[in-house]
C-alpha cells in the first residue's frame, strides 16, 4: 500500500495509463494553479493579519507590542515567516517567561552566552522584575537600551542587536552583540602609494569611522548618521570638520541624502547618482576614494565624507577638476617632483581627449601644419591602408575599448596574458596587415596612456567617452571643431557645479589665484599655510585656533 | 539650499577680464586692415587716443551706473527720460549689440573658410559656431565669467607669443616716415576704433554684480585698456613691421599672415597662422557668448522675467539670419560702418546725455568723488 502511494505520487502514468500526455498536463497544470492559489491565500491572510494589528499602530510601526510575550512573538513569527536565521530563545526570569530574538551569523555566540544568557539564568527564582531598565545594571555588555517600537526592534535585531521581551512588559530590550564576518584592514587597491600610509577602509561602516578618528584626535570631526534604503536600510555616515566647513553644506549633503528614495543601497554609485547636479555628465562630481589618510585631509580642508555601510570606498564633497587630478602620492614626494607630476597630469588630460582627434584633423584637413619630412612619412604609411583617417582612428579606438574592458573583466592571471595579446595585435599585427598606419598606433598609444596617468579611475573613464564624439567632429571640422570641442568643454565644466563649487571654472578664476598653491603646482608644506579659499572653509589659517 | 555659490557676483578683476577677452582677438586680427589705411604709420597712436577716448566713455558709464546703486540701465533709464525714450535707448543697444555681433560672427566665418577650409560652406562654419555661442550663453553670469577667466588664460599667451615671434621679420625701415603727422587720419582712426574697444558697454547691466569692496572698478578697467593696447600693438608693429603700410593696406587679415611669415629655423612647427587662429578662436566665442547673454538679460529685465534662456534663443537666430545676409562684400561693409556709427553714437552720445541729464536733474550723485 505503501509503496503504491509512492508510485502514485512519482509517476502520473502509472494511475492514469489510460490517460494521454494531455490529459496528465492538465491535471498538472491544475495541480499548480491550485498550489499558486493557496500560496496567495496563506500571503493574503498574513497580510490581513498584520493590517488589522496594524490598525493600532501608529504610522511607520509594524504593529504595537502587548504585554503578553506570547501575542509579542506571535507578531514576530509573522514578521520574520520564513526567515530561518532569525532564533528565538525561551527561559524564566524569576517567575516569568522571557524570550530572546536574535538573528544567526550577525551576534556573536560567545557574547549571548557569557554576557547576556549567563547573566540572566543565573538570576535567583525569587528575583521580582521591576522593567527592562533594571538589567542595565545586570548584563556586562557596552549598550543596551529599552524600546517600545516594533520597528526599531526589527530594524536592530537585523543589524546585530539581541532583542529581550519579558512577560509582562510591553517593551524589548535591544542589546549590542554585533559579531558578524567582516574584512579586516587592508591595503588599498586602487590607490596605491610607495611612500605614506597603506591603510584603507573596509566595508564595516564602524571600523572606516574608526580609521578617520584614530587619524585625527579632534572633537571638532563630527559624525552624522542617516538610513537609506526603504528595504536596505543601509547606514550612512556624514563626516565633516563643523568648525571648518562652509555653512550650509553639511545640511545640503544631509538634505540631498534624504531626499534619497531607493529601495536598497549596494554601491556608492547609487548614493552618487542622487546627490549629484548633472547625474548625465560623464565628469566624476563626487570623489571615491578608498584611503583614510585622503578623507582626512579633504576634511580639512572644509569638504565631506560620505560613508556608507558595507561599502569600501568613501565619497568626497564637493568635488572638483583640480581636486581629482591630485594624488595621495603628491604630498609624500618632494614639492617640486609633484608640481611636475600635477602639470603632467593636466596635461595628460588634455592629451587622453584630444591627440586622436588633432592627428585627424592634421592629416585630413591641413596637412601643411606637419612638417614636410614627417607630412612625406605619413602620406606613404597611409598609402597602405585603404580607410581614411577617421575610420583608422576609430578601429583604434574600438580595439583598444576591447581590449581595455577584457583586461578589467578578466581575471587577474589571464589579463596579463590579454595585455600582452593585445600590445602584440596593436603593436605589431594590425599595422602589418595593413589596417592602420604606425604613427597612428603610436597616438592611440600615447592616448591611452595619458589616460591611465589620472589617479582617479572615474575621470580616466570620462576622458576615453569623450574622445569618441571629439573624434567624429574633427573629421568633419578639424582644428575648427577641436576648438569648438574645446570650449564646449570648457562651458561644461565651468557650468558644472558639485555642492555649489564649480566644478572647473574655478581653476583659472583669478579672485582663486592663492589656491593654485596646492592645485596645478605644490609648494612645500612650510608654505601651504592656508587652507583653499574655494572650499570656503570658516578657517582659513591651518595653524588653527585653539577652540573647544 | 539649492546651491551655495552666488551665481550673479564678481570681483572688479573678475569684470576686468571679462572685458579684456570681448573683442580681443578680432582687434588683433582686423584692427591693421581698418585703422592702417586710415592713420598709416600713425596708428598706434589712434589705438592710444582710442584707448583713451573709449576709457573716457566707460569711465562715464560708471559714473552714471554710481547715480543708481545696485540698478542696471533697464531700471534707472525710466526716471532718466521716461519709458518712451527708454525703449528707444534699449532698442539702440540691442541693435547696436546685434549689429556688430553679426558682422563678427559673419567676419569670422570669413576667416575660418579663408585660413581653415576653403571648400567648406561659410554657412556650416557659422551654424556650428553660433550653436556653441548659444550653449555658451544660456548659462548663468557665474559660468560666464570664469569662462572667461578659462578662455583668456588658454588663448591670450600663445596669441602674445605667436605675435613676438612674428618680430622676427619686422623691418625697422617700415615704421617710417615719422613725419608728417595726418591729425585727421588719427583721429578718424582714434574714431574706428571703437570695435576693438568694446565691451565696456557690459557694465549697464552687470554694473550692481560687481562687488567693489576692494578694487577700484575704474583702475581694473584701465587694467583691461592696457590688455588691449599691449596686444594691438603687438601686432601693428607686427604688421607695419613685415609688410610696410602700403602691403598691409591691401590685405585683409594682415596679422595672419604676418604669423605666416614666420619662419622658425629647425623646428618642427609650420604654419604658424592656423594656431594663430586657433588661440583666436576662444576670444570670439566668449565675445559673442557675452553679448547675446547681455541682450537677453536687457530684455529680460525688461519684461520682467527671471530667466534669459528663450531670449538668448531667440537673439542666436536673429544674429544667424543677419550674419547669413552679409555675404555680399559691400553689404558686409556697409554694416560694418553702420556698427561703428551705433557703437560711437551710443557710447559717446547717448549715454553721456544720459549722465548730463541726471546731473542736471540732481547735481552731484551721492558715490561722485
Amino acid at each position: 500500500m505503501e509503496y503504491s502511494k509512492k508510485q502514485r505520487l512519482h509517476k502520473l502514468s502509472a494511475v492514469l495509463i489510460q490517460a494521454s500526455t494531455a490529459e496528465a498536463k492538465d491535471k498538472l497544470r491544475i495541480l499548480r494553479k491550485l498550489i499558486d492559489s493557496s500560496a496567495e491565500l496563506g500571503e493574503d491572510l498574513s497580510n490581513l493579519a498584520s493590517h488589522l494589528r496594524q490598525v493600532a499602530a501608529p504610522e511607520e510601526e509594524p504593529f504595537l507590542f502587548t504585554t503578553q510575550l506570547s501575542e509579542n512573538r506571535n507578531l514576530l513569527e509573522v514578521v520574520f515567516r520564513d526567515c530561518d536565521d532569525v532564533k528565538y530563545r525561551y527561559f524564566s526570569i524569576g517567575d516569568r517567561q522571557a524570550m530572546m530574538l536574535y538573528v544567526e551569523g550577525m551576534v556573536g555566540s560567545d557574547i549571548l552566552e557569557k554576557f547576556i544568557l549567563t547573566p540572566l539564568l543565573q538570576l535567583k527564582k525569587d528575583y521580582v522584575f521591576t522593567g527592562l531598565a533594571a538589567f542595565s545594571g545586570i548584563l556586562p555588555v557596552v549598550s543596551l537600551k529599552t524600546s517600545a517600537s516594533a520597528r526599531d526592534c526589527i530594524t536592530a535585531a537585523l543589524g546585530g542587536y539581541a532583542a529581550l521581551f519579558v512577560d509582562g512588559s510591553a517593551e524589548c530590550l535591544l542589546i549590542e552583540a554585533i559579531q558578524y564576518q567582516k574584512r579586516s584592514i587592508g591595503i588599498p587597491q586602487n590607490e596605491t602609494v610607495i611612500l605614506g600610509s597603506h591603510e584603507a577602509f573596509n566595508e564595516d561602516l564602524n571600523d572606516s569611522i574608526s580609521v578617520i578618528r584614530r587619524r585625527c584626535r579632534d572633537n571638532n570631526i563630527k559624525v552624522r548618521r542617516v538610513y537609506i534604503g526603504e528595504r536596505s536600510k543601509t547606514a550612512v555616515a556624514i563626516v565633516y570638520a563643523a568648525n571648518l566647513i562652509k555653512p550650509g553644506l553639511m545640511e545640503e549633503v544631509e538634505q540631498r541624502l534624504n531626499r534619497i528614495n531607493i529601495d536598497r543601497v549596494t554601491s556608492t554609485a547609487s548614493i552618487e547618482e542622487f546627490i549629484v547636479d548633472h547625474p548625465w555628465s560623464p565628469f566624476p562630481q563626487v570623489q571615491a576614494t578608498e584611503r583614510p589618510d585622503k578623507v582626512v585631509s579633504s576634511l580639512y580642508e572644509g569638504r565631506v565624507a560620505i560613508i556608507v555601510d558595507n561599502v569600501a570606498d568613501v565619497l568626497l564633497v564637493p568635488t572638483t577638476y583640480a581636486q581629482i587630478i591630485q594624488s595621495a602620492e603628491d604630498y609624500s614626494t618632494p614639492a617640486i617632483v609633484t608640481s611636475l607630476t600635477r602639470l603632467t597630469r593636466f596635461f595628460s588630460s588634455l592629451v587622453a581627449i584630444f591627440l586622436p582627434a588633432f592627428y585627424i584633423a592634421l592629416v585630413s584637413y591641413h596637412p601643411g601644419m606637419i612638417p614636410t619630412a614627417l607630412a612625406i612619412s605619413v602620406a606613404e604609411q597611409r598609402l597602405r591602408s585603404p580607410f581614411p583617417a577617421f575610420m583608422e582612428a576609430l578601429f583604434m579606438e574600438v580595439l583598444i575599448e576591447l581590449f581595455q574592458e577584457a583586461v578589467v573583466r578578466l581575471p587577474q592571471k589571464i589579463s596579463g596574458a590579454a595585455g600582452v595579446v593585445g600590445a602584440l595585435v596593436i603593436g605589431t599585427t594590425v599595422v602589418e596587415a595593413g589596417l592602420v598606419n604606425a604613427l597612428l598606433v603610436v597616438i592611440t598609444s600615447v592616448t591611452a596612456i595619458a589616460s591611465f596617468t589620472m589617479p582617479t579611475y572615474s575621470f580616466s573613464m570620462s576622458l576615453r567617452i569623450m574622445r569618441v564624439p571629439i573624434i567624429f567632429i574633427a573629421s568633419v571640422l578639424g582644428l575648427y571643431g577641436l576648438a569648438l570641442s574645446l570650449m564646449v568643454i570648457v562651458t561644461h565644466m565651468c557650468s558644472l557645479r558639485s555642492f555649489g563649487e564649480s566644478y572647473g571654472g574655478n581653476l583659472f578664476n583669478i579672485t582663486l589665484l592663492g589656491d593654485w598653491k596646492d592645485t596645478f603646482f605644490r609648494l612645500p608644506a612650510t608654505l601651504l599655510k592656508s587652507r583653499p579659499k574655494q572650499l570656503g572653509s570658516q578657517e582659513r589659517d591651518r595653524g588653527g585656533k585653539k577652540d573647544s | 539650499m539649492g546651491n551655495l555659490e552666488r551665481r550673479t557676483s564678481m570681483s572688479p578683476a573678475q569684470f576686468a577680464l571679462l572685458f579684456a577677452v570681448i573683442g580681443t582677438g578680432t582687434a588683433v586680427l582686423v584692427m591693421p586692415a581698418t585703422l592702417v589705411p586710415v592713420a598709416e604709420q600713425h596708428t598706434w597712436v589712434s589705438v592710444i587716443l582710442g584707448a583713451g577716448l573709449y576709457f573716457l566713455a566707460g569711465t562715464i558709464f560708471i559714473k552714471l551706473g554710481d547715480c543708481f546703486p545696485g540698478e542696471s540701465i533697464v531700471e534707472y533709464l525710466p526716471r532718466i527720460w521716461g519709458s518712451a525714450l527708454t525703449v528707444v535707448t534699449l532698442v539702440i543697444f540691442t541693435g547696436m549689440i546685434l549689429v556688430q555681433t553679426s558682422v563678427r560672427v559673419q567676419s569670422f566665418g570669413r576667416e575660418i573658410v579663408f585660413f581653415m577650409f576653403d571648400r567648406t560652406p561659410i554657412e556650416v562654419v557659422i551654424l556650428s559656431f553660433l550653436v556653441v555661442c548659444t550653449y555658451g550663453a544660456v548659462q548663468d553670469l557665474g559660468t560666464i565669467i570664469r569662462m572667461a577667466q578659462w578662455l583668456l588664460f588658454l588663448s591670450a599667451p600663445p596669441m602674445a607669443a605667436l605675435l613676438l615671434l612674428s618680430m622676427i621679420n619686422i623691418q625697422f625701415i617700415n615704421f617710417f616716415p615719422i613725419w608728417p603727422v595726418n591729425i585727421v587720419g588719427i583721429v578718424k582712426g582714434a574714431i574706428y576704433s571703437w570695435p576693438y574697444y568694446w565691451g565696456y558697454e557690459v557694465l549697464l547691466i552687470l554694473l550692481p554684480s560687481i562687488n567693489r569692496r576692494t578694487t577700484n572698478l575704474v583702475a581694473a578697467m584701465a587694467s583691461s585698456f592696457l590688455f588691449k593696447i599691449s596686444l594691438m600693438l603687438l601686432a601693428l608693429i607686427s604688421t607695419i613691421g613685415s609688410m610696410t603700410v602700403e602691403g598691409v593696406k591691401n590685405i585683409i587679415y594682415p596679422t595672419l599672415l604676418a604669423v605666416r611669415g614666420i619662419e622658425l629655423p629647425g623646428t618642427f612647427i609650420e604654419r604658424l597662422d592656423n594656431y594663430l587662429l586657433l588661440s583666436w578662436i576662444p576670444f570670439g566665442y566668449i565675445t559673442i557668448v557675452i553679448w547675446i547673454y547681455i541682450a537677453s538679460v536687457t530684455w529680460c529685465q525688461y519684461f520682467g522675467y527671471k530667466d534669459h534662456r528663450p531670449f538668448a534663443l531667440i537673439f542666436s537666430v536673429v544674429i544667424y539670419i543677419a550674419s547669413m545676409s552679409l555675404h555680399d562684400f559691400s553689404i558686409y561693409l556697409n554694416m560694418v560702418e553702420t556698427s561703428r556709427l551705433l557703437g560711437f553714437g551710443f557710447s559717446v552720445l547717448i549715454i553721456p546725455a544720459a549722465y548730463v541729464v541726471v546731473r542736471w536733474k540732481r547735481g552731484r550723485c551721492k558715490d561722485d568723488k
